[in-house]
């Protein structure tokens, strides 16, 4: 009798090798989606938590350790971070205490601990007031009520025949502008302090787009004047870069941008808008 | 040898078997998240926010106070540093263009002539301001003609050529007026220079006849004469037009047509005055009918039940009320309706600062709107609380004697008179001997030109001579159908669907030759729900937009005037 214990057959082991080659083509194709899978889960994460870390700021007032919404008279006590004083109004108050990294501002680290955040941030402040200027009157002809005197240089006197104007407040002064059009386009304001110079422009200084113009001891960008429609000339966008806070960007991540939006409430003006461009990634 | 050959086999269907086992649970477990475009999640929030900001910074309302919307895509794209664009749709407020146009009888057209000033002439050598900007000679009207004669008051024509900056365009046509009113030939801005199509006062200040308003609609320049049409009625509307309605700026012309003129008659709005103007739109009806298409129509008369029978009258849903007054009052207390339309135009007219207790309207005829096709308007937009019409006259009663019909139950069969033509109606038992006794349950039948309509219970509406019943049933040989219609009485009628005739919206009011100034608010109120509220702007490309965001919002002034604003956007 012919012992055949321990026998390895030609099919055995073409069996093996086969499941052994099925499971490596297995493996091969799985390994080769994880970093798509992990990618995209990543974005997921980051976009998800950027518009829970922001709206919590836009929507409430944060907390310091005793209660209180004035957190930020107190910053090293923050229990949770807010910076609205109702529905996406922003403090000018609390947005001043935010500092990337004075320890006796909220600064970016506790940011992290009360957000509870897993991804930096980088986020950028810049107030856009808007200049209504809908008013308006045929060139050397001025109202009477404002009573208007109008510049006396030359460009002013090149300018288009429907002079617009309007008022702005900052901080605490009112602000009167006049805006001239040049070949059809609105793209010249005159500026005066009311309480100086009134409606008074024989010296007025003039301004164009992406000049700076100073109102209520801060200086401003004019961004833009409206030039659609019928009624080009009926308002005025300037800009003002309030504050970057958080970390320096990292430019081999994938990076999420987020804007959000919100009113801007501050001592001695009307309320503005306000954009906050967010920029997050996974650390 | 033969069972080594069976073993190998197994081996090999158990390793394929694992295989596929193996990638099935594999490829099972695995799940690849599904792609997102998170570029549209990120402007869904953006567009959303800073739809919130506008409206909470009070940058919207500024911009629709202006009347100018599409300001509002400028500070959009401003604020956003992105080629964000939008579109959007903004409902209830009066932010439309508005092209008035009044119809002008032949009586009211004027042609008189000019001629050139001559030495001794009032002015002569006086009218250096005019003539400076004229490129021919100054001409003044002729002083024998009927219009100068009436008024009192020289007018001057300049060619001016407004048209062309700093220059003349070489050819003679006269195109301005200044209106000398006594003031020793010195011009202030009210006096000119009035433009053709311009609306001028034609007399002094002084003088108590305000009817003295023209529109300048042509000169001719071989002829040396100039066409005005009269404008009074024009004059009071465009005055109150021109104001802000609850602070938001309006852009409105006013002008005069006739139809037997080839001028422009391309209006957002008509306003065809006396009724004696109906008689031109018979005579012109292709040309009214055309015009209607692109136009709303208010009727400013009192019309007689021969008037409403006109057949564009019948087209546009008018209707006459048969029936009488409960009372007769002096003047008509004015009220407005729980109706949609109604508080629209109240709004409007409170915006304006009009207050109802001072309306004068008159119905000037007893018209219902006729809204659908029950002539039940219940949808009034102002109606008189102290007066009603007596609709019990315009009940179906029996007029004749009945016949039995029916061999259970008695039933009966009679002539019935309607306002209009009538109906025979029959009174039938639902019931019969058993197990249900005759005269439980009675209902009425209505014979038609297509047919015997019902039956009908007490309290079910049927429609004859286009109103509506109510069946009220007392025996099985008497019933009467009641009349189910509102008796209101309106001061203004209006139809926002136009019955039989392309169109777009219609009103009518009572005529009055000087209507107060609170009246005029309430015209004009109807003048802006005439137009429609609804306005558009648009960016190039934003019409592939898929995202939108609402903003409710309101303009507080006089009055808290909502509105509904749809903004589109698009990347």
């Amino acid at each position: 009798m012919r012992e055949r214990k321990g026998q390895i057959t030609i099919e055995f082991i073409l069996s093996t090798l086969f499941f052994i080659i099925m499971l490596g083509a297995l493996i091969f194709i799985v390994v080769d989606y994880v970093p798509e899978i992990e990618n995209l889960n990543k974005r997921a994460q980051v976009n998800m938590e950027t518009r829970r870390v922001t709206s919590m700021l836009l929507t409430s007032p944060g907390l310091n350790s005793t209660g209180s919404t004035d957190w930020e008279l107190s910053p090293n006590s923050v229990e949770s971070i807010g910076l609205a004083s109702s529905y996406h109004v922003v403090e000018k108050s609390k947005l001043d205490a935010l500092n990337t990294r004075s320890v006796s501002k909220f600064n970016y680290s506790q940011f992290q601990e009360v957000t509870d955040a897993e991804n930096d941030y980088r986020m950028s402040f810049t107030v856009l007031p808007i200049i209504d200027t809908s008013e308006n009157y045929l060139r050397t002809e001025p109202p009477e009520n404002p009573n208007i005197t109008e510049p006396g240089n030359s460009d002013f006197l090149s300018a288009g025949n429907t002079v617009n104007y309007g008022s702005i407040l900052m901080g605490g002064n009112t602000y009167n502008v006049l805006v001239t059009s040049h070949d059809g386009s609105y793209d010249t304001l005159y500026k005066n302090q009311h309480s100086v110079s009134g409606w008074n422009f024989t010296d007025a200084p003039r301004f164009a787009s992406g000049d700076s113009v100073e109102l209520g001891g801060r200086n401003f960008t004019v961004k833009s004047f409206q030039n659609r429609g019928d009624e080009s000339g009926t308002l005025v966008v300037l800009s003002r870069d309030l504050k970057i806070f958080g970390s320096s960007l990292v430019v081999d991540s994938t990076i999420v941008r987020l804007n959000r939006y919100a009113a801007l409430e501050q001592t001695g003006a009307n309320l503005q808008p306000l954009r906050i461009e967010v920029f997050a990634w996974r650390n | 040898m033969a069972e080594l050959t069976h073993k190998g086999a197994g081996y090999s269907i158990e390793a394929v078997l694992s295989a596929v086992i193996l990638f099935t649970f594999a490829f099972g477990a695995v799940q690849i998240p599904e792609q997102k475009d998170w570029s549209t999640f990120q402007d869904e929030i953006a567009a959303r926010d800073l739809s919130f900001t506008l409206k909470k910074t009070g940058d919207i309302n500024n911009i629709l106070r202006n009347s100018n919307p599409e300001a509002i895509t400028s500070a959009a794209t401003a604020i956003s540093g992105e080629n964000l664009r939008i579109s959007g749709t903004v409902e209830n407020l009066p932010l439309n263009e508005l092209n008035l146009g009044f119809h002008t009888m032949p009586s009211e057209i004027h042609r008189n002539f000019s001629e050139p000033m001559e030495t001794g002439d009032r002015c002569n050598g006086d009218l250096a301001e005019i003539s400076s900007n004229s490129e021919h000679p100054v001409l003044k009207t002729n002083g024998s003609q009927v219009l100068e004669n009436r008024h009192g008051v020289r007018l001057y024509f300049g060619d001016t050529d407004a048209r062309i900056p700093g220059g003349y365009n070489g050819q003679v046509d006269y195109d301005a007026l200044w209106v000398d009113n006594g003031t020793r030939c010195v011009f202030s801005p009210s006096e000119g220079p009035y433009m053709t199509d311009e609306i001028f006062m034609w007399g002094n200040t002084t003088d108590k006849d305000n009817e003295t308003y023209y529109e300048f609609k042509s000169f001719n320049n071989s002829q040396k004469s100039f066409t005005v049409y009269k404008a009074d009625q024009a004059a009071q509307f465009k005055r109150e037009l021109s104001k802000p309605v609850n602070g938001i700026d309006t852009d409105t012309t006013v002008d005069t047509f006739n139809f037997s003129s080839s001028e422009r008659t391309s209006f957002n709005v008509v306003i065809f005055q006396k009724n004696n103007s109906l008689d031109r739109i018979d005579a012109y009806e292709s040309r009214f009918k055309n015009l209607l298409r692109n136009s709303s129509v208010l009727f400013l008369m009192n019309i007689s039940q021969s008037d409403v029978n006109r057949d564009f009258m019948k087209d546009i849903g008018f209707a006459w009320v048969d029936a009488d007054y409960t009372a007769n009052p002096s003047s008509y207390e004015a009220t407005f309706s729980d109706y949609s339309t109604s508080d629209e135009v109240r709004s409007y007219f409170q915006g304006l600062g009009g207050s109802v207790e001072d309306l004068t309207l008159s119905p000037g005829g007893k018209v219902i709107s006729s809204q659908g096709s029950t002539r039940t308007s219940r949808n009034d937009i102002l109606y008189a609380r102290n007066t009603a019409y007596q609709v019990t006259d315009l009940d179906g009663v029996r007029s004749g004697g009945e016949v039995f019909i029916g061999s259970g139950c008695t039933e009966t069969r009679a002539d019935y008179s309607f306002p209009g033509p009538d109906h025979r109606v029959e009174i039938v038992d639902l019931g019969s001997s058993t197990p249900t006794p005759c005269g439980n349950r009675r209902a009425v039948r209505v014979e038609t030109a297509t047919g015997w309509k019902g039956p009908f219970l007490e309290n079910e509406l049927l429609t004859v001579n286009n109103r509506t019943y109510m069946p009220e049933i007392i025996d099985e040989d008497e019933a009467t159908l009641r009349f189910a219609g509102s008796g209101k009485v309106e001061l203004i009628n209006h139809r926002k669907v136009l019955e039989d005739i392309r169109g777009r919206r219609a009103a009518r009011a009572g005529f009055q030759a000087n209507y107060s100034r609170s009246d005029i608010k309430m015209l004009s109120s109807v003048v802006y729900w005439l137009r429609g509220d609804q306005v558009q702007f648009q960016t190039a490309g934003s019409e592939q937009s898929t995202l939108i965001t609402p903003v409710i919002g309101g303009i507080k002034q006089e009055v808290f005037l909502p509105y509904k604003a749809e903004l589109r956007w698009s990347n």
